[in-house]
Order: structure tokens, then sequence, then C-alpha cells
């Protein structure tokens, strides 16, 4: 049918098929603004305007805008031409990976067309159809106030001021994001906006089955099918063992994973894969391949996974790695200094608690995509969404069994990652699907398929014991862990060892034990997911801090801050706990964890607070009858990349008009760290940061990087990126000196000009030309790795304000502060958005967020529907606070920031709940049902809390 | 991802019906696409849609049959294909019984699926538990069908407790009434989910008139049971001639609680459910009363 429609003012008409939705309509239209994210209608990702309203063009049939109007984000403004709301967003730091931004900002302008001046609550309201994943919708609700005039509710006077706090130049500056108006009009180029001629759609038919033996595969009829091109099956592919996890080869994760087996291990795993013309084709294909199933009972409950007798999950004779298969047991760690059992015996109290942390999903808005092509050499193209080009290009290459350098890795723009994209688990089989065909093909992961079929936050199981002296000086501590990492070890060893190395420090302590047992389980696999095995450690330990403090009848503070870690304290662990082997000896530097909670405290009235309460009462009266609120507090710390393991490299080379180019492997996935690295060489080499033109994360062009994780990349990669630009300035500076006709002795390189002692000076213009094309011509080009072996943690303090309802259960997170040492802030504005989006993914986990599976090990809710992320009406204020200490080590001082702000929030939750209520919750999440059953379980047994009646 | 084979777009509900008799095949009809596009169903056939059909209008009724005592003042007539954002951004709509189905119509979902989930659709879905019908069913609205052999008037209760004779393959419901006896009510609606913006758990509505600060008039209904939204006969009848006050509203919770047998699921479990419609149908009556 012909739908005739007007787009952004101009008649279009175009031919539909009857099931089309409008997003592919404008796609296919060349709108690459209107994303795809989940196709339910619940992210927004592909919001349109149609007669001036938003709605989500994944759920409106194309014929259904027939006569209407539609706008796109490319409606609204460019490059040139930037609609205030577009300039808004980005220069409040608004947008990071802006997959979500397009949708967000036309809802947004459909906001102010009607109320041209809106309140806090109509902004919220207004936006609440775009899910954000990445920000905690602080700033795009402050670049919407901005426009409108509006009164925030949010307390900024906290927040850091948006002025450079060093004595540099562009570092420290919240420098808008290197993309400019690009990232939030639709020219943004990610995967899927990629055109290619003969274009095939992948598609993997997946297992019905949570454990099963494939008997037979009949794929005659798919491979019929006209418009099928390709069917592979685990017959027509190599069969490699390797771990999907992008990982420094040799990974330290199983190699368990083969493209396609002949044995399925939890539903959702890939059974065949299928390129076709259309994507309604490759369903079709895969519907018609006939699958013979024999059926193994499976391992769905993770503390069964070992008992005698258990179904073996892998028990194919070619993995490797795995500790042993035959208990289903994919890893086990184990450290220990100190003598613990000594401590404990020693300790007037010992405490000792169980805390579990369920299923989650990272979610990032654009799912996992990858294109594949053969260039003209017939070498393999692979554009893909990922964190890990240099892992994709390792393991692609030998998965498929073709030479390395006959493999060339693109990553375009990501819409976000979180670790979940440090893992290749489209790129292997879209590329044997390129393999077989000889022609391009796109494989996208639908929604269902990126929450059941990629990678997950590991679940666990925490015991906690600590000794403590009378005066609650800890004396020993020990974290038993069990972690289940589903069907395939991907990050099994390790990000439970981060779950200890990562949270055992903080506290001091003369003894501590760490053990953790990885297992299999015929359920979704786990992953790296932002924080890597840290926020279930900090979940555990934190309120445990808070139980321990509480038991003793200490302020919470006060026992965190007498046992809390000091500048020159070694780390006691990081020797024994290494990354899934031994670490490296680490010293604190610089720890700005005393600041961090005096800057907490301050803004979140927590002393007010206390004092309003009669010693042993349990939360203040909320904003309805039978609500209380309470505060609770976190302490944490993290790492700055892997010591002795994460190299990053970073090449620079010098244009004649002294600008330059900055090739570097690292990869933004949306975290702005092509501007924070932009923004670092421009300081070395005293231009703007315009002058710095980046390119990241292509193997063919860049050098290599581990990829963008373990929060690495401003601390490693920035730190080849120093390197690098002093190697290229110092050249510089000796063909100035033969300008200047000085020594080259005491040159400096500032505000885009050589200065000489003397006060001569000449242009660095001037001076690149002349290397160029003067006397001694030479292309100024270097290149710089960089490798760390000291890993110094940011730290950080929070507080979260709850208030429960205490007939239902339902928590509402009011207020969240949290602020974080993180060196020296390169980009404020851009590390407060780290912050602000890594409270909110810590609030999913701590509050709604949970992947439910039915006895059998199928999802119950695999859908943004379901599956509940915070909105913009969910979210609380976040207020973020910058501390600065200036780390010797790091790039002007810099440590990381991405990870850490996700450590503090669901302890900070559940000390709060407890504030209010009285009530203890150990199992996330903490949903209103729980938080009842807490509330009556306290009352039944008459508890102190709120069941106790009478402190109201 | 939906394999359609024909997509009808009549411009009137009587070409509705009959595209829809004479398209082979398994057919729906289709308004916002909220719930149907991303169902990706696999056994539709052809889809019916009725966005041009003239569906979208919220007025007065005219006819005052169906509207209750004179001097009431009109009911409404609410087009069954008017999208959720227009009922909650409609004054009539506000205006009527305390705003109850204006809150309902805010509850739903997000501001952009608002904008295309229509009135219809939320009061015929039935895979999880929307947010109109509660406060459809306090207002005692009925709904008008179509059909081949012409349109009748289903009282929205009725509609649910007998849906399967009441609702027949290629029924288009083609209006909700809201009778002008609700303007004699004041009505309140919650909901509860594990965030604001969420699919209920549970939600409740409830409607009463007070006189004297006697209950004279009650109504009560819930929606995420599991079950078909359903009015609460025992709360109201024990209502009737008690004092508006607290002690009333908790007990009339408790005989809620009571009279519910809710299915568990992976939101809730019934149990937990069976105690929340005591606190929102509680905490609604109380909200009705103030109003």
């Amino acid at each position: 049918m012909t739908l005739r429609f007007v787009v952004n003012g101009k008649d279009v008409a175009v031919e539909v098929e009857p099931s089309e939705v409008l997003l592919d309509s404008l796609r296919r239209l060349g709108y690459r603004g209107v994303k795809s994210g989940c196709r339910t209608g619940s992210c927004g990702t592909c919001t349109v305007l149609l007669d001036g309203r938003p709605v989500p063009s994944c759920t409106v049939l194309a014929a259904q805008a027939d006569g209407r109007e539609v706008t796109t984000i490319e409606g609204l403004g460019d490059t040139d031409n930037p609609h205030p709301l577009q300039s808004g967003f980005l220069r409040q730091g608004a947008a990071q990976c802006a997959y979500c931004m397009q949708g967000m900002i036309l809802s947004a302008k459909a906001l102010l067309d009607t109320h041209p001046h809106p309140t806090d609550e109509e902004i919220r309201e207004g936006i609440s159809g775009n899910l954000c994943r990445c920000t905690g919708y602080v700033k795009a609700i402050e670049a919407v106030a901005e426009l409108g005039g509006t009164r925030l509710h949010l307390d900024s006077s906290n927040r850091h001021p948006h002025r450079n706090p060093g004595p540099y130049a562009t570092v420290g500056d919240p420098v808008e994001k290197t993309e400019g108006i690009g990232l939030v009009s639709g020219r943004a180029k990610y995967t899927d906006d990629f055109a290619f001629e003969g274009l095939l759609q992948g598609r993997i038919k997946r297992s019905p089955h949570a454990h099963a033996r494939i008997v037979s595969i009949d794929a005659s009829k798919a491979r019929a099918l006209e418009g099928v091109h390709a069917v592979l099956t685990c017959e027509d592919v190599p069969r490699v063992p390797h771990s999907t996890a992008g990982q420094n080869c040799p990974e330290p994760s199983p190699y368990d994973s083969v493209m396609l087996d002949r044995k399925v291990r939890f539903v959702g795993d890939r059974v065949a894969a299928v390129a076709a013309d259309t994507p309604i084709l490759a369903k079709r294909a895969c519907d018609l391949i006939e699958v013979e199933y024999e059926m193994i009972e499976p391992v769905l409950d993770f503390e069964r996974a070992m008992d005698e007798g258990a179904p073996v999950i892998h028990d194919e004779d070619d993995a490797t790695g795995i500790l042993d298969a035959s208990r289903n047991m994919a890893a086990h760690v184990d450290a220990e200094v100190g003598d613990v059992e000594e401590g404990f015996a020693k300790a007037e109290h010992v405490f000792e608690h169980t805390y579990r942390v369920q299923y989650v999903h990272a979610n990032p808005s654009e799912p996992h995509i990858a294109a594949t092509f053969l260039d003209e050499k017939n070498r393999l193209v692979v554009v893909t969404s990922t964190q890990v080009p240099f892992h994709v290009r390792r393991i692609v290459s030998r998965v498929n069994e073709i030479p390395l350098h006959d493999v060339r890795v693109v990553k375009p723009r990501i819409g976000g990652g979180f670790g979940v994209k440090q893992e290749v688990i489209v790129e292997d089989i879209c590329a044997a699907l390129t393999l077989a065909t000889r022609r391009p093909v796109k494989l996208s992961l639908d929604r269902s398929e990126e929450l059941v079929s990629s990678r997950t936050r590991h679940p666990q199981i925490l015991k906690l014991r600590t000794g403590v002296a009378a005066d609650g000086t800890i004396l020993a501590r020990e974290m038993r862990v069990l972690t289940n990492t589903g069907a395939y070890g991907s990050h099994g060893l390790t990000v439970p060892s981060n779950t200890g190395s990562k949270s055992l420090p903080l506290y001091r302590s003369p003894a501590i034990a760490f053990s953790n047992d990885t297992v299999y389980t015929n359920l979704p696999v786990g992953g790296a997911c932002r924080g890597y095995g840290a926020p279930q450690g900090y979940f555990a330990m934190e309120s445990h801090s808070d139980e321990i403090a509480h038991a003793l009848g200490m302020d919470p503070a006060e026992f965190r801050l007498m046992n809390a870690i000091r500048e020159g304290d070694e780390d006691p662990i990081a020797e024994k706990l290494g990354e899934g082997k031994e670490g490296f000896r680490r010293v604190i530097q610089t720890n700005g964890l005393p600041e961090c909670w005096e800057r907490v405290s301050e803004a979140a009235d927590w002393e007010g607070w206390r004092s309003k309460l009669e010693p042993g009462q349990f939360g203040t009266p909320g904003s309805f009858r039978h609500s209380r609120v309470g505060k609770g507090i976190t302490f944490a710390m993290h790492g700055s990349g892997i010591p002795g393991d994460d190299m990053g490299a970073a090449t620079i080379k010098a244009n004649e008009d002294g600008s330059f180019n900055l090739l570097v492997g690292a990869t933004d996935l949306g975290t702005g760290s092509d501007t924070i690295l932009a923004q670092i060489a421009s300081e070395v080499l005293g231009v703007t940061p315009e002058k710095v033109v980046v390119y990241s994360s292509d193997t063919d062009r860049t050098p290599f990087d581990v990829g963008a994780y373990a929060s690495s990349t401003t601390y490693v990669s920035g730190g080849a990126v120093v390197k690098a630009a002093e190697m290229v300035r110092d050249r510089l500076l000796v063909h100035a000196a033969a300008l200047l006709a000085e020594g080259p002795q005491g040159l400096t390189c500032a505000d885009g000009k050589v200065t000489a002692p003397s006060g001569k000076s000449v242009s660095l213009a001037d001076v690149a030309n002349a290397a160029m094309y003067g006397e001694d011509k030479e292309q100024i080009s270097f290149t710089a790795s960089n490798v760390t072996y000291d890993c110094p943690p940011p730290f950080a303090a929070a507080c979260c304000t709850v208030e429960v309802d205490t007939e239902t259960g339902r928590v509402d997170v009011t207020d969240f502060v949290c602020a974080v040492d993180l060196g020296f802030p390169i980009n404020p504005a851009l590390a407060e958005g780290q912050i602000e989006g890594g409270v909110l993914m810590g609030l999913g986990y701590a509050l709604s967020e949970e992947m439910l599976f039915d006895g059998k090990g199928r999802m119950l809710n695999d859908n943004l529907r379901d599956y509940r992320v915070f909105s913009s009406v969910d979210a609380p204020p976040i207020r973020a606070i910058l501390v600065r200490t200036d780390e010797p080590t790091g790039p002007f001082g810099a440590k990381s920031v991405s990870e850490i702000p996700v450590d503090v929030v669901a302890p900070a939750v559940a000390n709060a709940i407890y504030a209010a209520t009285g009530v203890r919750l150990r199992d996330l999440p903490f949903t209103p049902e729980k938080v009842l059953a807490g509330i009556e379980a306290l009352a039944a047994a008459g508890g102190e809390g709120v069941g106790a009646g009478g402190r109201r | 991802m939906l394999d359609l084979s024909a997509l009808l777009r009549p411009t009137s509900p009587e070409e509705a019906i009959r595209l829809f008799a004479e398209t082979p095949g398994n057919g729906l009809y289709v308004s916002g696409g909220t719930v149907i596009v991303p169902s990706g169903s696999p056994n539709l056939d052809f889809l019916v849609d009725l966005s041009a059909a003239g569906l979208d209008y919220v007025r007065p009724l005219a006819d005052n049959a169906s509207t209750g005592t004179a001097g009431e003042g009109p009911g409404l007539a609410l087009g069954a294909g008017t999208c959720i954002c227009d009922l909650a951004r409609s004054q009539q709509v506000a205006d009527l019984a305390g705003g109850v189905l204006h809150e309902a119509a805010a509850a739903v979902a997000n501001h952009t699926v608002r904008n295309r989930a229509t009135l219809g659709g939320n009061v015929v879905a039935s895979h999880y538990p929307t947010d109109l019908p509660p406060a459809l069913l306090v207002l005692e609205a009925s709904i008008l069908a179509m059909n081949l052999d012409g349109k009748r008037e289903i009282d929205l209760e009725t509609f649910y407790t007998d849906r399967r004779t009441q609702h027949k393959k290629g029924d288009l419901i083609v209006e909700v009434r809201v009778p002008g006896a609700s303007r004699n009510l004041t009505a309140a609606f919650e909901k509860l989910g594990r965030l604001k913006l969420d699919i209920a758990t549970v939600n409740a509505a409830a409607a009463v008139r007070v006189e004297g600060g006697g209950v004279v008039h009650a109504r009560a209904a819930v929606s995420g049971t599991g079950r078909p939204p359903a009015r609460l006969h025992d709360v109201e009848t024990f209502l009737i001639g008690q004092k508006a006050d607290r002690e009333t509203f908790e007990e009339a919770g408790r005989i809620a609680s009571e009279s519910v047998d809710p299915r568990s699921n992976h939101r809730a479990s019934g149990e937990y459910r069976k105690k929340m419609i005591g606190v929102l149908v509680r905490r609604a009556l109380e909200r009705a009363a103030e109003k």
C-alpha cells in the first residue's frame, strides 16, 4: 500500500507492507535519527512527533501515518542550525550515548510547544516515555528547564560549579562533547545507520529448552525458502572452543563456548543462524528449521549446582579452563591475609549475615548489533557496537579460522554498553554468515534476545563474617561467595574476584579472607556489568557495616570512618587477589573519602535528620499517613583499570595548521572518552580541544587498546595520550627552537604558540608548517602505550533518602547524594553525568530490576514493560558531588569515576529502608512485597521498628 | 513481528465491521497499536485499523435514556478511539465524579504511549491489568458495541463477567458511556506498582456519595487479580448506611481483601495482591470521600 504523508515539512510517498511500522519506514527513507530500541513502545528511542505529539513509532503501523505530519529529530535542527534544545542538551552534558536523546529531545519539544514554562513534574512527565540508561535524567531535565525558565526542586547548591577547578587551560573544563550537534540531531552514525548494498538480515534460531542435546537438525525447508541465503548449524561452522569474554589473551575465563553446538544450555542459547533478504524472511526461515531435542534435566537452582549427581552442563570433551566440569564448577577463588580465625577468636563481637543478589541486565538503549561485509580485498570488515574492538578482531578471527590480518573491526557510535558489550556474542556468527554468503549481513538482537541471550550481572549469595573489638575496630573479616555464571563461564572467575578485591580493602582489618565458587546453571549467562562484581560485594559489605554499627549502637558513619582505609595505607589484599590471579601491591596515595563524607553529610542533612530521632526510633514521618522517611549511607572505593593488564595506546600526528589527529584504540561507548582524551591531548599541546580531531577504535587505523572496561579509559588510555602528546610536543619544540633561533630549553607550548623564556614566540601553526614543508621535513607522529600497576581507587560516599509506604511496602527514593573522589575531573560535566547515571542504574538494581524465570528456565519478563528500569518520573533528584584529590599517578591527577557510583546505591537504599522502618533486607531487589513482608515480620516479632507501633 | 497479509483502513465504524466480516483469515481491530503491534502475534492475518473511523471524541451523552434520572446533567460519550492522553487532558473528564477517570488515564503507561493507546484498547486488553476499567466500573459505565446485526449497549460489569457471550469475534466497541448519575458521586483511583511508571500490580477505584455524614451510595472495583476487572459488591453493600469515617473505610478495605482471590504471577503473589486490594480500596474510599 502507498503511504502518503508529510515528513519534516516534505511530502513523501512510499510503498509500505501491511505489517510495517512507522519506525522502519522512516529509517528506510533515511531518517536515521529514529532509533530502534525495544519495539514494544516501552523505551522511546524511536519517538517521533505525529501531528505534533510524541509517539513511539515502533507501535505505529506505517499506514496509520497516512495523511499525517511526522517530525523526526532531523526536522528540528542540524549542525548548521540547531534547535535550542539540541544545543542545550549538548551544553548541559545531557547526551551520553545519545541513542535515546533524539527521541527525548522531540518529547521535550512537544512539551515546550504546549507548556512553554513547564514545572519540574511536567518536564519529568513529558519525557517519561524516553528511557535513558546512561544518565540520571538530571542534565536533560536541566536543559529543558533552562529553556522553560523552570524552577527545579533539585537543590543545585551542592553540585559542582561548572568552572575549571584546576590550574589547566582545558583540562577541568566542562567542554561540550567532540561529536557536537551531530550527536543530538540524528547525524551520529551507530551500527544500524550504515547502509550496505545487498545487505542481508541475520537471525539466530534460539533454544526453547534450558538443557537439551540436539539429536538432529533439518534445515532443508528453511534453505529452500526463496530469499534465504544461508542457514548455518553446528555442521556448517568451525568448532573452536573459546570464551566470549572480551578480555586480554589468554582470557582468564574458560573456553567453554563454540559458535554453534550440539547441545543447548539455556533457554535462548544458539541453535542455528540464518541470513535472508528481509527480517521477516529470516524469521520464517528460523521457524522452518526442524530440531529434534533430547531433553536433559536442567540445573536452575545455583545452590544445588555442585550437588552429587546434578546434571553436568559442560560434558563436552574439548572445553578447557573449567575448574571441575563434572561438578558444574566454573571457577574458584581463594585469598587470605592474616589469620581470620585468630581475629575472630580475639573479637568482642562476631557478626555474620548472608546476602543475596539477583540477575539483572545492563540493558543499553541500543541492543547488540553488528554488520559484516567483505571489502574489495575480501577482507572481513566488522562494524559493531562493542566496547572491545581489538578483542573482537582476535576472537572473530580465531573462531572463524581466518587470519587476524584479514579482519578489520570498526566501532562506530555506540548506544551504551555498561559491560554487556565487553563480549563477543553477535560478531562471530554475523561474520560466519558473511563468509558463507559473501554478502554484507546485519545481525541485531531484539530486546528479548538482548535480555535473555546476551550477558547479565552475576547473581550471588554472599556470606559475611566480621569480628570487631569492643570499640568497633574491625579485627577480622571473611567474605564467602557463591556465584552463578549461568550456562557459560564468561567473566566467571574475574567478576567474583572483583567482588572481593574491590570491596574488602575499604576497611582496615588485620585479617581478611575471601573465597568464591562459581557454578554453572542452565540460565542466562553472567558477564561484565558496570561495577564488575563490586556492586554485589558492596551491597553485602555495606549492609553488613550498617548492621554492625547499629548492633554496637554506633553512628553508621562513625563506624565506617574509624575503620576506613587511609592515605598511605597499603591495600591489604591487592597482592593476593588480582584479576583471577595474583595481583600487584597497591598503596593508597590519594584518599578523598573523608571529604566525600563531609560533603554528603552536609548536603543530605545527615546530622540534622538523625537529631530528630529518639534513641531506638526508626524513621521520621513522611508525606502521608502511613509513610516513614529514612536515610542510609554507604562508602565505597573502586579501581582505575586492571593493574599490569590493561594497555592503552594513542597515536598523535601533527598537521601543518597546528591541528592534530588523535588516534586511539580506546572505545567511547557514550561516556565521552573521545572528548576527555581530546582535552588531555590539547592540554599538553597547548591548543584548544577542537584542534584535536579524534578517531577511535578501528583496528586497521588506530593503535591497540584493551577497550572500555574496568574504569580504565581516562586513567590508562589517558596516560597514553599524555605520553604521545608530550613526544609530539617535544618534537615540535625542536622545530620551534630552529624557527626562534633559540635553544629548545625552556620553550613552552600554550595558547596555540611556542614561547621562549626571552618572550619570543611563534605560532604552533607556523611550527607545524615548517616541520612539514621546511628544511627538515618530517611527519611528526608518535605512538605511546600505557600500562600501570597502581590502580588508584576513587572513593565515594553516598546518602539515600527513602520514603517507605508501610502499608504497601513501596519504597520511593526522594533524594540521592553521591560524592566521588575522582582525583581530578578532566571534564566535570561528563564526570557528573557518570555519577548520575551510575546512581540511577544502581537504583534499578536496588528496587525494580530482576530477571525472573519460570520452572523451566524461561525468562518471564523479557521485555521493558515487565523488566522495569527507572524512568524520568521514577528518578529522584540525584546530586553528584566531585571531590578533587590530584592522584599523582593519573593523567592530570585523574582517577576513575564510571563504575563506583553503582557500588554505593543498593546498600544505601537497604540502609535507608532500615533507618525508616527497622526492617533489614538482605535480598535484592526490594520489591514492595518483600518490604511489606519485612515490616509484617518485624511486627509479628514485636520488633522495634514500624511494626511496634507507638513510635510514629 | 507481525506478518500480516492485509491492513484495512475504514473511515466509519460501519465500514470497519463490514471489512472485518469480509476479510478472510484471523483478524483483529487495531487502534493505537501499543499492544497488538508489539505482540508480533504470528497468527494474525489482518488488522482493521480504526484510527480513521471517527471514534475519537469526548462529548456530552445526548441520549438521556441511559443516564439515570433527569436533573443530573448529561453523562459522557467517549469514543473508543480516543487516546488516553486526550482523556487525561479533557476538562469534561476531569470534572466528572471528582476526576477519577482523569486519575486513571494519567496513570496509564507513559506520556508517549498515552498519545497512542486508546480507551477502547484499554478496556478490552486483558493480558495485564490496565488502569481505566476500575474507574469506569465505579462510574457504572457501559459500552456501545456494534456488529452486522446492529448496535447494543452492554453494561461494563456484564461485559467483564460474561465476556465470551458479550464480545464475539468481529464485534466492535465504538463508545464508552458514563452515565450522568456519576455526577452525583466523588470517586478516586489508586494504583500500585514497583515504580510509579509501571504496569499495575493491582489497582482500584471507589466512588461514594455521602449525605449527612453517611454513605448513601458506594461503588468499588479492582483490577490486577489475574481475573477480569470486577466490582466489589460486598464492599458496596457494607458501606451503605455507614458513617463516612476512617473505621468504616478500614472495614471496607478488610471486606475488599476478603472478597477477592487474586492469582500469583511474576509481579506479585496472590496473597500480597489480596492485602493490597484492601489497602487501595480503603485509600480510594478515603480520597473519594474527601473530594
